[in-house]
């Protein structure tokens, strides 16, 4: 499993020490330095692997099975049929919001309740197109639609850890498709085999679901690896987005959690004269 | 079997209405920043917002970490310890920073929270 190429591209990568006071090149944890007063290229990519793409899709399917089959025994719950319960995935494939609305549904809130409380769960997305657009250079109004369709928070998180230099629409795809695959696959299985499920799964569904955090840490920690002002910035700003997403869960909030920690993170180690050369 | 096949209109309005809204707060933003993206290299344009972008990938990512870890996936098997789930952690991180690979960490993190949620 180990090539020369991808080895020798990480040690370039990952290990070259980053010169402060040159004001470019890259920092010890792969991202781009940022300097006040110096310049931000943007363009670098934060890459610190070979590319996350295909391996990526494996934890992301893994631990959308448990999630969608929750999901479906939910949405059997709050009355939906098991072809309401997939459409329900194909058409929103929005983890937060399809059990949003089911709850809602079950609760017996309406359509009126119902839609706008699931609209206001996807603004968080909002932040996901400028992060990604960098990387995504150049591409075009017809892949934009496309790309857009399956871009989740997972999705969104694997992007942004680094995708490979040619292909980058390719492996986003492949991504987003086995994403995709696996929620409808999943939210079948829930939707049909409902309670039976419970009995016959109890110890495998936790451990699968266990594939998206351990997901989270990998591509988390090569990005808070080594030293450097940018990486302690990059290192402080997860502390807070962490600390604020936890706080958010714990009151009860956790359809805020995600967009707030992403607002909190940036702004807590913000620096205003910072400007993009 | 048709039970199951059932498919009420206005369900399927409520999901399409959903379905759209959630597309395009996806779309709408990336075409944007997409757009945006040629009139950001002149000497003038940025400013302080692509320096905060560069720390909101790894900020989204925490929060999923922490979510995904409090809150889970919804147990099919019951309530779920956070103990193993916060512990699995350690072997993770361990393996995502010296193997530097990604399916191998996973493999770790899950094999690690098997391991541990028997144990525990």
């Amino acid at each position: 499993m180990i090539r020369p190429y991808p080895l020798v591209r990480t040690t370039v990568y990952v290990w070259k020490p980053y010169d402060e006071r040159m004001g470019y090149g890259r920092t010890a944890g792969g991202l781009p330095p940022i300097v006040p007063g110096g310049r931000l290229d943007t363009n670098i990519q934060n890459m610190s692997y070979d590319d996350t793409g295909s391996k990526a899709a494996l934890p992301i399917v893994l631990g959308y099975l448990p999630a969608a089959m929750a999901f479906g025994v939910a949405a059997r719950e709050a009355g939906l049929s098991v072809a309401e319960a997939v459409l329900c995935s194909l058409i929103i494939f929005s983890g937060a919001s399809q059990f949003a609305l089911v709850g809602l549904l079950g609760a017996g809130a309406s359509w009126l309740v119902a839609l706008p409380a699931t609209l206001l769960l996807t603004v968080r997305h909002a932040l996901y197109g400028p992060v990604l657009a960098p990387k995504l250079r150049g591409l075009g109004a017809r892949r934009s639609l496309a790309a857009a369709f399956g871009l989740t928070d997972e999705v969104f998180a694997v992007a942004s850890a680094g995708l490979p230099e040619r292909g980058r629409f390719r492996r986003l795809m492949t991504l987003e498709a086995a994403a995709y695959g696996s929620w409808a696959l999943g939210t079948l299985v829930g939707a049909s085999a409902g309670s039976a499920l419970v009995t016959v799964l109890p110890g495998l569904a936790p451990v699968l679901g266990y594939a998206l955090p351990a997901l989270f840490v990998a591509l988390l920690a090569p990005q808070l690896a080594g030293r450097g002002l940018a990486t302690r910035r990059v290192r402080e700003a997860v502390v807070v987005a962490a600390t604020v997403a936890a706080v958010l869960q714990m009151l009860g909030l956790q359809q805020w959690s995600v967009l707030a920690a992403a607002v909190a993170g940036p702004l807590a180690v913000w620096e205003g004269d910072e400007r993009d050369g | 079997m048709a039970e199951a096949l059932r498919v009420r209109p206005e369900l399927l309005a409520l999901l399409l209405a959903a379905g759209l809204g959630t597309y395009l707060s996806r779309w709408i933003p990336l075409w944007l920043a997409l757009r945006r993206g040629g009139r950001e290299e002149t000497p003038e344009g940025g400013g302080a917002l692509p320096a905060a972008l560069a720390f909101l990938g790894p900020s989204v990512i925490a929060a999923l970490l922490v979510t995904s870890l409090l809150l889970g996936p919804a147990d099919l098997a019951g309530a779920r310890s956070l103990l193993p789930g916060l512990l699995a952690l350690l072997p993770t991180w361990y393996a995502a920073a010296r193997l530097r690979s990604l399916g191998l960490a996973v493999l770790v993190g899950v094999a690690s929270y098997g391991l541990l949620s028997v144990v525990l």
